[in-house]
């Protein structure tokens, strides 16, 4: 219990040093600089009148949010560790009596929030200009966020572990590329097992179970259309889905970084 | 004796020879830092070059001792402290500190470290950086307020509690890295190039400051090229060369002498000698 509360001290203390940090570098300009751009769009579309386009436009808002949060987050996650090697801010920090899956966990914290708050400050632009133009998104708009978040703990995770085997370019660039590509991958699975040899099949139904599947975190079409809220254990099941691969790639990250000379 | 440029050659290190304070501190238990055999390589790339940079090295400090670690650069003397530190995987050898196992939490429990080029989050001002650092340490609630208060008084930045460190001088970040190294009161200080970059009034504070630390019976170890500081604080230097201790030396008043010359000429007489050695 002892040191549950001691490494919760630890964690707490690296994720608002990270937070506080971007937060004053002015990271989430960025976030704004985006918002603004949305509101925009929305306002030059808006003028020529929304009737009869309502769906298209929910569609667009939801996946917008989608894309540059998944952007923020990367872009975030992928310069944690890196920037704490090159910039030297390292040593002082592992000189303390803490491990390195203590320092990966406590940025994972760090780069998580900031991310989330990229995610509220996109959902809440594009919510509000959609509400502007009196298009509501149903209570399972509720779920949609929830389910981005988990969605971005996956990302963040994931993009922070290849920050630890490749260069920060490379790291953005596969990050990306495995998130947005996610459901285009999962799509071309099914279409090409039927056809595939034996061995092919084993090689893309395996590719497919270790790779996160973030299309399955993705509501924009339900709420596009206004159906219910997800059933709970649905909800559920996703969570452990994304618990259990943030564990992985943390975990990964971990055994990486502990072998890192500094 | 008596060499050609003056200055008195000190004795070397007789085995058992303890400096004062050292002996006053040193208990039954085991040494503040013992180092047994250590190499450390870089490999460059998978099927890269191996370059050596540490060999067969090995060292003792009792606790109490004062120790200098001096080598021209390149001698090894930051990958040894590295390794002291956990930063890297020794090719072989064994590096423990009060008998823990260097690199466990438990050994860096005991350590404050000063890097050779500290840097800290820009964006936060010192008072946030020694409250971070402070509960990385275990350290908080109002005893870690006024323990880093304090410290940012000791080392000179009193006033400067609230502005960011972007806005500090290299000299300011390395006293706000001392600050840091002493937070938690450790027992042993492990101080990579203490003063670089401190200017001469600093110079003299920090120096003061690590005459206090020594007078409570904290264990030092630390690089250095600036003789005049190691000449004024240590009881013992050990030299290195090459990525091995070359010899080891009790300061005695001979070192001391004539402020900075008789440790200079010791220092470079013995590193030429074992360069012409080989």
């Amino acid at each position: 219990m002892e040191t549950l509360k001691r490494k919760s001290v630890v964690y707490l203390a690296l994720a608002h040093a990270t937070l506080l940090e971007s937060m004053r570098r002015k990271d989430l300009y960025v976030a704004g600089i985006l918002a603004v751009l949305m509101i925009g769009t929305a306002a030059t579309v808006g003028s020529f009148g929304v009737k009869g386009i309502e769906l298209f436009l929910k569609d667009v808002a939801l996946t917008v949010i989608n894309l540059l949060s998944v952007v923020l987050a990367v872009l975030f996650a992928a310069r944690q560790i890196p920037e704490e090697v090159s910039h030297r801010t390292v040593y002082p920090l592992l000189a303390r009596p803490i491990s390195r899956g203590d320092l990966l966990f406590g940025k994972y914290l760090g780069a998580l929030a900031l991310s989330v708050i990229g995610l509220l400050i996109f959902a809440a632009v594009g919510a509000g200009a959609l509400a502007y133009y009196g298009l509501t998104l149903g209570g399972i708009f509720w779920q949609f966020l929830l389910l981005r978040v988990l969605a971005l703990a996956v990302v963040v995770a994931m993009t922070m572990a290849l920050s630890l085997v490749m260069t920060p370019g490379a790291t953005v660039t596969l990050a990306l590329l495995l998130t947005i590509g996610s459901a285009t991958f999962s799509g071309a699975v099914k279409l090409l097992v039927p056809g595939s040899s034996p061995a092919q099949q084993i090689l893309l139904k395996g590719a497919y179970y270790v790779l996160p599947q973030l299309n399955l975190f993705d509501l924009t079409k339900k709420v596009s259309y206004g159906w219910q809220p997800v059933a709970g254990w649905a909800m559920g099941t996703l969570t452990v889905y994304a618990l259990l691969f943030v564990a992985l790639f943390l975990a990964l990250g971990a055994l990486r970084f502990r072998r890192q000379a500094l | 004796m008596t060499d050609s440029l003056g200055a008195r050659e000190a004795l070397p290190l007789a085995s058992g020879a303890v400096p004062a304070n050292a002996a006053a501190a040193a208990t039954s238990g085991p040494p503040a830092l013992a180092i047994s055999r250590l190499c450390v390589a870089y490999k460059r790339g998978l099927f890269g070059p191996v370059n050596r940079v540490v060999h067969e090295l090995s060292l003792s400090v009792r606790p109490g001792e004062v120790v200098g670690f001096l080598g021209p650069n390149g001698a090894g003397k930051s990958s040894t402290i590295k390794a002291i530190m956990g930063f890297l995987t020794p090719e072989s050898g064994d590096v423990r500190v009060f008998g823990h196992e260097a690199g466990t939490t438990q050994a860096r429990a005991k350590i404050g470290y000063l890097p050779e080029v500290a840097l800290y989050y820009p964006f936060l001002t010192p008072l946030e950086t020694l409250r971070l650092y402070g509960r990385l340490q275990g350290m908080g609630g109002a005893a870690l307020e006024q323990e880093a208060m304090d410290l940012l008084k000791r080392v000179g930045l009193e006033g400067r509690e609230k502005q960011q460190l972007k806005t500090f001088s290299k000299g300011m970040q390395q006293r706000l890295g001392i600050a840091q190294a002493l937070l938690g009161s450790p027992d042993l200080l492990v101080l990579d190039e203490v003063t670089s970059g401190v200017d001469p009034i600093g110079r003299r504070r920090l120096r003061e400051l690590l005459q206090e630390v020594k007078q409570a019976g904290t264990t030092i170890f630390f690089s250095s090229h600036e003789l005049n500081e190691v000449a004024q604080l240590c009881d013992r230097v050990i030299l290195i060369r090459g990525g091995h201790v070359v010899d080891e030396r009790l300061m005695d008043d001979s070192l001391r002498a004539g402020v900075t010359s008789a440790l200079e000429d010791y220092f470079i007489r013995t590193i030429q000698q074992e360069g012409e050695g080989k």
